[in-house]
């Protein structure tokens, strides 16, 4: 027997082992995490009423940093072994209290800009995220006195101090858009720097949010995937296809191939988003591409220039491709629900349909010669299945032509019986 | 004509086949007006040997499971040769069956042949019918496509508004809480096990009567058939009879050439109900009637008051034969003539109207 | 006599005519009847499983596109020689995948989506892993089978 067979019959078993195994360990400690580092900071603070005191320690449970040898005093200094508060938190043995704004991000960026440090906890992390940090502009206007910019607190939070990988951390992908809309949708906020503020209501319309959101796919991009995180900026004009290039990769390939890679690198503008746009990009559908309504071709050519010329038979070449595809589906369904043997028309429609795929991408060489050649296979495919569409429905008529000579066949005796009938009656 | 003397004389030395013989060469049918009505009975027969044939075929490669009905349906759509045919046959089949049901029972309604002596042929074809019915409902669901098995959903479910033991009743039929699986393998065994162990007795049953006590006079065309002599049965009615069943052959094959019975599309469980559900034809005067009662009606629910309707008038339509006195008398008994017109025109009326879309 | 003649040739052409259709009409009912009992040729309304390739034909570090039903599958043999198999259509658009011997994975062309032996989704749009499918080896040939 397979183990998964032996789970499934013995299902309630095997739950309630689990369910055993995994309350055993919770049973040896008590259930909530402890406060391990911190000494007599927490020791105190846990005890106070005030939530002001009271909060930051116990929320320090679930942070990162809660572990032997960090605690308060790394970020806090002060003594954590001293008993009498006045001497824990005596500001001259090195209690800062609350640290500055402007101050955090070096404080962070002593142990995380700290690679031997760093290397004792987390072999793998990065350390770069300070250096990286001073680059952005987050980073500049507080280097210029800006208290309302961002540092590392604003986006990693303050004493639940998560990994970016953990689900409720506010820099977990589903939750950066949220995360940066705290400022930057604030119209108040960003007044001051003449920025935009519908960036994500726009990103929440995107086919990016949605397949984040909703197809709860976690490589799709949010808001510092395009934008950076530590080093966050917008990105230049010049890099916006390298950008999009990083996952978009065949697109980019195929774009800087076409005739729209140098002209759109000399003057400087963004490529992808010419015809995509950036925060609000919509799946794409094949009516951006030609000179019709919503076409986006239409925003520099004219239907005259060569350019147009060949972006209407581009769109038409794609517009017949669907067409047919869909009219051989329609027809193919049909003859299936019909109860005709299908499965030919089926692997062709297979085939119709993945060069049509192929021809949306060699859309971006602005090619007609690159998308026809796969445009005019999904449409040899496509008469193939609506031949066998047909053949079907010759099937049918063959079936009643058949039927046609039964049921003479069934007259004749009728009639004949009826003489017959006669005769004997006479 | 030697051979078949002599099976004859062999099968007569033991079994003694001359009164059987005697009987057959006296037996015949009476000659009136509306003598065309005594075809209906054997029209109906014809359907079910067909039903019973095509069946047989049909099970040497159906598969009743949800993974495998719709596919098996389909292979034999597609990849038995004539398989299109047979199962073309098998569905037009039993949709004529219980058509030619319905005319046999209003003829025989309308010459009060149900009267004192012949209750009992009555009765077995009223059971017939249900069978009937069962046999549509059960079969129409083996195909597992999308229609039938939403169809075989609700048509269910109004038996858990039966009182008291609806819910049992639901759970029995569907082989669970749900039409699932289970379903269609309940059906299954229903449809070609026990139904057709019933109908085969009741169906003997119901000949053997037929035969016993003659074919019936309507009251009034006695003198009329009293002045024609009677039609043997051999061979004259039974000549006609086959031509008949030859025209049913004709109808059949011509539904099939211009009609084919489609395949449908699998059934999805956990899809959305398409539109326009509706069950098979000879359901839809009680379903459209069930769906027109308001929702509670003096606080008792609708469907549930619909369903109790439609049991009581089920209950007095089988014993129509202990309420017609007159009948039984011999006497003219108007009263059950316009009983049955208002039932045949409630039913046809529904039937045409909601074909033509007036509830949907 | 002539009269009776031609009565007798009637009521002979009238049985010949009601024989002959009876007789075509049985042989019309019974030769559909004949040919559905036969078996067809493919035996089976669902196949489970099919023969993709024979080992032969499958030298390591390659692959084989093969169809099952009208879907097409992917046998693979991998550079150690494992025989594995999966459904070749791509995860993102559905599109037929293929293997790459220079990448040692398997490839789709469609928007440059990798992955790796095991079917997992590695590089590329493609969001979910391929769906493996049961291999057996009888003799030389390569059985696979969609597990149940």
């Amino acid at each position: 027997m397979r183990l998964a067979d032996w789970i499934e019959r013995e299902r309630y078993l095997v739950a309630t082992a689990l369910m055993i195994g995994l309350a055993l360990p919770a049973l040896a400690q008590t259930p909530e995490r402890k406060v391990t580092a911190g000494g007599s900071c927490l020791a105190c603070h846990l005890q106070l009423d005030e939530a002001r005191l009271h909060d930051p320690a116990a929320a320090f449970a679930e942070d990162v940093h809660n572990r032997p040898g960090l605690g308060c005093v790394t970020c806090h200094g002060g003594n954590p072994k001293a008993e009498d508060p006045e001497e824990a938190m005596d500001p001259k043995k090195g209690f800062r209290g609350a640290p500055k704004i402007f101050d955090i991000p070096k404080l962070c960026g002593g142990c995380h800009a700290n690679d031997a440090f760093i290397k004792k906890f987390s072999p793998s992390l990065d350390t770069d995220q300070l250096a990286q940090y001073r680059t952005s502009v987050h980073g500049q206007r507080i280097a210029s006195g800006d208290t309302r910019a961002a540092t590392c607190i604003s986006c990693h939070g303050v004493h639940n101090i998560l990994k970016v990988s953990d689900p409720r951390a506010p820099v977990f992908p589903t939750h950066v858009v949220d995360t940066c809309a705290r400022c930057h949708a604030d119209a108040a906020l960003m007044k001051p720097y003449g920025i935009p503020t519908d960036q994500v209501t726009k990103y929440r319309r995107s086919v990016h949010y949605e397949a984040l959101t909703k197809r709860n796919d976690l490589s799709a991009p949010t808001c510092n995937d395009c934008h950076g995180s530590h080093g966050a900026a917008p990105p230049g004009v010049s890099s916006i296809s390298n950008v999009c290039g990083t996952c978009h990769l065949q697109n980019m390939e195929f774009f800087q191939q076409s005739p729209h890679a140098e002209p759109f690198a000399e003057m400087g503008s963004g490529a992808c988003e010419a015809c995509h746009g950036n925060h609000e990009i919509k799946a794409p559908s094949d009516r951006l591409v030609g000179m019709g309504k919503g076409a986006v071709c239409a925003g520099c050519h004219d239907i005259d220039d060569p350019g147009g010329t060949t972006a209407a038979a581009i769109g038409a070449s794609l517009e017949l491709a669907v067409e047919m595809d869909d009219r051989a589906k329609a027809e193919v369904a049909d003859a299936e629900r019909k109860g005709m043997l299908m499965e030919d028309a089926d692997v062709e429609l297979e085939a119709a349909n993945e060069e049509l795929v192929k021809a949306r991408i060699q859309v971006h060489k602005a090619s007609l010669q690159a998308v026809v050649a796969h445009t005019s296979k999904a449409v040899s495919a496509a008469k193939k299945a609506l031949e066998a569409a047909a053949a079907a429905r010759r099937e049918i008529r063959t079936r009643r032509a058949g039927l046609s000579v039964a049921l003479a066949l069934i007259l004749i005796a009728i009639v004949a019986l009826v003489l017959k009938i006669r005769q004997i009656e006479r | 004509m030697g051979i078949a003397k002599k099976v004859f004389d062999y099968l007569d030395t033991r079994y003694e086949l001359a009164p059987v013989v005697e009987f057959a060469q006296h037996k015949e049918v009476p000659r009136h007006r509306f003598e065309w009505a005594y075809y209906f009975g054997g029209f109906t027969l014809f359907f079910f040997i067909v039903q019973v044939f095509t069946g047989i075929l049909l099970l040497l490669y159906y598969r009743p499971t949800a993974e495998a009905a719709f596919e098996s349906v389909q292979f034999i759509m597609t990849r038995v040769q004539f398989g299109w045919l047979i199962r073309s046959i098998h569905s037009w089949s039993a949709n004529l069956m219980i058509l030619s049901a319905f005319f046999h029972m209003f003829s025989v309604l309308f010459m009060k042949s149900y009267a004192k002596p012949r209750e009992l042929t009555w009765w077995t074809g009223c059971l017939m019918l249900a069978l009937a019915f069962g046999f549509g409902f059960s079969g129409y669901l083996l195909p597992w496509n999308e229609l039938a098995f939403f169809a075989t959903r609700v048509g269910t479910d109004m038996v858990s508004k039966v009182p008291f033991v609806g819910d049992w009743l639901l759970h029995v039929l569907r082989g669970g809480e749900d039409v699932t699986g289970a379903t269609l393998t309940r059906f299954f065994g229903i449809h070609v096990a026990v139904l057709p162990m019933l109908m085969a007795a009741l169906l003997g049953l119901h000949l053997l009567f037929v035969q016993r006590q003659g074919i019936h006079v309507p009251v009034g065309l006695e003198e009329e058939s009293k002045k024609r002599p009677g039609m043997k049965f051999f061979p004259s009615f039974a000549m006609r009879e086959a031509v008949v069943w030859l025209i049913g052959l004709a109808v059949l094959a011509a539904l099939a050439a211009y009609f084919p019975w489609e395949l449908g599309i699998k059934a999805d469980p956990f899809a959305s109900a398409p539109a326009g559900i509706k069950p098979e034809w000879y359901f839809l005067f009680m379903f459209e009637t069930l769906k027109l009662f308001p929702a509670h009606v003096l606080g008792i629910e609708g469907e549930l008051l619909g369903l109790g309707a439609f049991s009581f008038l089920g209950v007095f339509w089988f014993l129509i034969p202990v309420l017609d006195r007159r009948s039984a008398r011999g006497e003219r008994s108007p009263l059950f003539t316009w009983i049955g017109m208002a039932a045949l025109a409630y039913i046809a009326g529904m039937t045409i109207l909601s074909f033509l879309g007036v509830f949907s | 006599m002539s009269l009776e003649g031609s009565s007798t040739s009637r009521r002979g052409f009238l049985d010949w005519i009601l024989g002959t259709a009876v007789g075509g009409l049985a042989a019309s009912i019974l030769y559909p009847i004949l040919r559905y009992v036969l078996p067809p040729k493919v035996t089976e309304a669902q196949t489970n499983s099919v023969l993709a390739a024979k080992v032969g034909e499958l030298p390591p570090n390659s692959g084989k596109i093969f169809r099952f039903g009208s879907k097409p599958g992917i046998v693979i043999r991998t550079p150690s020689g494992d025989i594995r198999a999966f459904t070749a259509v791509c995860t993102h658009l559905a599109c037929t995948v293929q293997y790459r011997d220079d990448f040692e994975q398997i490839w789709c062309a469609c928007h440059n989506g990798h992955y790796d032996l095991n079917g997992i989704n590695v590089a590329g749009p493609p969001p979910r892993p391929l769906t493996p499918y049961r291999v057996d080896i009888k003799d030389d040939e390569v059985w696979v089978s969609k597990e149940a």
